[in-house]
């Protein structure tokens, strides 16, 4: 329950944040969320990496299809990348990885400080 | 360990952000590039729906509202109440659809890439300021703002422009900024102006001069005469048709002096910021029937400039209303008005005129510091002008000092490179005019008297414009402004210290070559010579070759009732008169020849062709590597020179050897002992040809087929961004066809144009109105383009009109 509660937090919030701040907005949303909310490391890497992808999966995938592919499938070749299939891919992997870190990271420093506390 | 694993994973998520939000190399900076609310996805536009919807906007500085109506090709057809408001529009929609090629442009033009693309383009950078294009670009800023109109229509266009770029976001920027990884900065005037010294450059850059000195050093004046002569040789039907009237007293023509320049040899053109001398397929056709010629009882006028085909195009198309004024033409995004168009009264369009306006001079400095340069018998003091190259990634702007002498900027000091002199360069692109003016008069003309006022405001480059009218006139001024010259001079490079050698005025507009309603019933021109040899002023020793111009004029006399389509058939002919010309007497050589099975094949082949170039047809393939081989066998062993500019004689004095000359010296390979004959270098260029074509293509089959070969590509303007280019294109013609679609250059714009109570157009061009690649309308003309055919246009009488066709409609209010 907590972990879904926090997955769809972290999706609102980025969702909504992404649509006037920068694209890192993507690393401080979890990395504020653990910080502030305790979990098991394993979870709040995961639960950050699918709570973000789905944002920037779920977008791409949506325009990329509203448009055709007619920019995703000429970027891809750019890229040396099949199609705009698989740049949604690679978009929804990059966002994913960003963020697992970012909510690692907010998680580990909690972590820290709270048993720095404790002692 | 606590404080090592937050260390960690700290530095493991602030390292990926760290790395994703900076550019390496080429890359942009991946985390804003490939985020779907900031980067690339942002620019993939939605498929066309039919969309009827109403857009309000409210924009700062309009003075009054404009309603804009888009058809189904994504034309935009402007309605406003005031010249400003209508330039206003006209920028902001082509802001909208073409921001990053008027950026681009304005950018390569002023000698500004590197400050977005870096080291890579400084000496492209370096080439547009040593060729003065700010200079020109500010001399004709001051002109066009010293006039009411121009300076409304420009701060108009600007204002228009800048309050799109306002409102813009970085997820809004066109995906080529965000590639380079660049902001869109703010237009000025000044860059309209650079926009029309970048058309002169591609049109009215290039000098044969350096090419003809050397020659004249290595081969001796008689020689020259001979295979440069003034007029060709074997054909032509020039533009003005010979035996028009001149109805005027000429000025006296300055005394030619003899003295030429002790110039020793001559460096490469490619040393220069020159654009490259005699491309083929850089060129354009127009032409118009009279009243009695067509089936619609009114005037019916075509045309299609020959440009690079890019995307974006290089065409926009657009409708400009006002009270005074409805036209609807193409525009060139980044220069207000309409270029080539129609209204309800009138008709016009261009091409280019092959005028010598750029000469080059040699120059004495007294000394290294560049200061002084003898000039009539006394040293002169030179101008300098401090250029500061911004470049992207260095500190400290490159200081280019580029000296200006009476005659104009040098372009190459002496010891500079390995050969010549100093020179320096007088070109039309400096000279103070008001282009804008005529194209706006243009636009807004009622008969034949507009027109001809229009043109007397035009300096350059020049353009043969030809011109329709509902009073049912036809008619072709070969016009800009030309300087008053000597015969051949700027044939060869001039002496910049002997005063004689200057320009000594100018042809008087009213004496420009025209005609109006002809005899034979229609004007043309394809860039061929501007009049025949009558004509008491000197424009250039050489023109485009003459093959189209023939062609169109021979259609054209023969045809009766014609209609638009007539016309539009015309515009893609594909048949070759250099092939009527040259094949037969050709094959002729090869009878006595020995030829083995596939040699014999594509001699049938060449034999039983109706020289047509078409795209599936072989025979084209063969003959145009033919004759390009040919005419290398005849002159590269006398003509060539690794380090030297040198130059071929023209296509018809080569064709002139050929046919009347056949004992020729030229024939003689002087590489080889023996003594070759006119048939030994026909035959050999035979072989050599096959063996190139099987080579690259396979033995003799569908391979072979001349769309295949001549591959007409049509790339992103970038030349980088390769899956940013148009999907191969399959069609015929070439250079010398009116149909002068060649690899990289072709009909850049195709117009029909039906006089009469209601104009009736009809045109294209290869792309489409939007500049994004991930816009359904990136091109979406290319298809009709490569088979031949027209769009309608849509005109519009009034914002309230209906018509299926019609999608949107924005309006514009001031804030």
């Amino acid at each position: 329950m907590k972990t879904l509660l926090n997955y769809l937090l972290m999706v609102a919030a980025t969702a909504l944040l992404q649509l006037f701040m920068p694209w890192w907005t993507i690393a401080l949303v979890p990395f504020v969320v653990y910080l502030l909310r305790p979990e098991r490391p394993l979870v709040a890497y995961a639960t950050s990496l699918a709570a973000i992808a789905t944002v920037w999966m779920v977008y791409a995938i949506f325009l990329h299809t509203t448009s055709g592919g007619s920019m995703s499938d000429r970027v891809a070749q750019l890229f040396f990348l099949p199609n705009g299939g698989a740049l949604v891919g690679t978009t929804t992997l990059l966002s994913g990885l960003v963020a697992g870190f970012a909510g690692l990271a907010g998680h580990y420093i909690r972590s820290a400080v709270v048993s720095e506390k404790q002692a | 360990m606590k404080f090592l694993k937050a260390a960690i994973s700290l530095l493991v998520a602030l390292g990926l952000v760290f790395a994703l939000n900076r550019p390496w190399g080429a890359l942009p900076a991946l985390g804003p590039f490939i985020s779907p609310f900031t980067g690339f996805w942002q620019n993939g536009e939605p498929l066309l729906a039919d969309s009827t919807e109403t857009v309000e906007l409210k924009l700062d500085s309009l003075r009054e509202s404009v309603t804009i109506r888009y058809d189904d090709v994504g034309v935009p057809h402007i309605f406003a109440t005031n010249t400003f408001d209508v330039y206003y529009a006209q920028g902001y929609v082509t802001a909208k659809d073409r921001l990053w090629q008027m950026d681009l442009q304005t950018r390569a033009a002023a000698g500004r890439l590197s400050e977005v693309l870096g080291n890579a383009t400084v000496e492209m950078d370096r080439r547009s300021r040593r060729m003065g294009m700010g200079y020109g670009a500010e001399v004709n800023l001051k002109t066009a703002m010293s006039d009411p109109v121009s300076r409304e229509a420009l701060l108009g266009y600007t204002a228009g422009i800048n309050t799109y770029i306002r409102q813009l976001k970085p997820k809004d920027f066109p995906i080529e900024f965000k590639l380079l990884g660049y902001e869109p900065e703010l237009w000025t005037p000044l860059k309209c102006m650079y926009m029309l010294e970048q058309m002169t450059l591609t049109l009215a850059g290039r000098a044969d001069d350096l090419a003809m000195t050397n020659l004249m050093k290595a081969l001796g004046k008689d020689s020259v005469d001979d295979i440069f002569p003034n007029y060709p040789k074997l054909m032509e039907s020039p533009i003005i048709p010979a035996g028009t009237p001149w109805n005027f007293t000429p000025l006296p023509i300055p005394k030619a002096t003899a003295a030429k320049p002790d110039s020793g040899s001559m460096v490469s053109w490619r040393s220069l910021p020159l654009s490259e001398p005699n491309v083929e397929g850089l060129g354009s056709n127009n032409w118009a029937v009279s009243a009695e010629k067509s089936a619609t009882g009114y005037p019916i006028l075509a045309n299609d400039p020959h440009l690079e085909l890019t995307l974006p195009s290089i065409w926009y198309q657009v409708q400009l209303t006002t009270p005074d004024m409805n036209v609807y033409g193409v525009s060139l995004p980044g220069i207000p008005g309409v270029v080539i168009g129609f209204n309800k009264n009138v008709a016009w369009g261009v091409t280019n005129v092959d005028a010598d306006v750029l000469d080059l001079y040699q120059i004495t400095f007294r000394d290294s510091s560049h200061t002084e340069y003898k000039y009539n018998n006394a040293w002169q003091k030179t101008r300098k002008r401090e250029e500061l190259i911004v470049v992207k990634g260095l500190d400290e702007p490159i200081r280019e000092m580029v000296v200006y002498t009476h005659h104009g900027p040098v372009l190459h000091y002496e010891g500079e490179s390995h050969h010549g002199p100093s020179l320096a360069v007088k070109w039309i692109g400096h000279e103070p005019g008001n282009s804008f003016k005529t194209f706006y008069e243009l636009n807004i003309a009622k008969n034949y008297d507009d027109y001809r006022q229009a043109l007397t405001h035009y300096v350059g480059p020049a353009q043969n414009f030809i011109f329709a009218d509902n009073g049912k006139n036809i008619a072709m001024t070969v016009n800009g402004k030309f300087p008053l010259k000597w015969k051949e001079q700027g044939k060869y490079v001039l002496d910049g210290s002997n005063p004689a050698h200057d320009w000594q005025g100018w042809i008087p507009a009213d004496q420009n070559p025209h005609v109006k309603n002809p005899v034979r019933g229609f004007v043309s021109s394809a860039n061929q010579s501007s009049t025949a040899p009558d004509y008491p002023y000197y424009i250039n020793w050489r023109f485009a070759p003459s093959e189209r111009g023939i062609r169109i004029n021979e259609r054209l006399d023969r045809m009766t009732a014609a209609t638009a389509d007539s016309l539009r058939d015309l515009q893609n002919d594909n048949f070759s008169v250099l092939a009527r010309t040259i094949l037969p007497t050709l094959l002729t050589y090869l009878n006595s020849r020995p030829l083995n099975a596939s040699q014999k094949a594509a001699y049938q082949v060449l034999e039983s062709w109706d020289m047509i170039h078409s795209p599936e047809a072989l025979a084209p393939s063969i003959f145009d590597e033919w004759t390009n081989r040919l005419a290398t066998a005849i002159w590269k062993d006398e003509l060539h020179s690794d380090s030297l500019s040198f130059r071929y004689p023209t296509r018809d004095r080569t064709l002139y050897l050929i046919l009347n000359e056949p004992n020729a010296v030229w024939f003689d390979d002087k590489t080889t002992a023996a003594k070759e004959t006119i048939g030994d270098i026909v035959y050999g260029s035979f072989k050599a040809t096959l063996d190139t074509l099987t080579s690259k293509h396979g033995p003799m089959s569908p391979a072979w087929q001349w769309a295949t070969v001549k591959n007409t590509e049509i790339r992103h303007l970038s030349r980088l961004l390769k899956p940013f280019n148009a999907p191969p294109v399959q069609n015929g013609g070439g250079g010398s066809m009116v149909n002068a679609t060649t690899r990289h250059h072709g009909p850049s714009w195709r117009m029909v144009v039906e006089l009469g109570p209601e104009p009736k157009a009809y045109g294209l061009y290869p792309g489409g109105q939007s500049g994004n690649p991930g816009s359904p309308l990136y091109s979406s003309m290319l298809d009709k383009w490569e088979k031949g055919e027209l769009n309608p246009l849509l005109y519009l009488a009034s914002p309230k009109d209906t018509n299926p066709r019609l999608t949107s409609t924005w309006i514009l209010t001031k804030k």
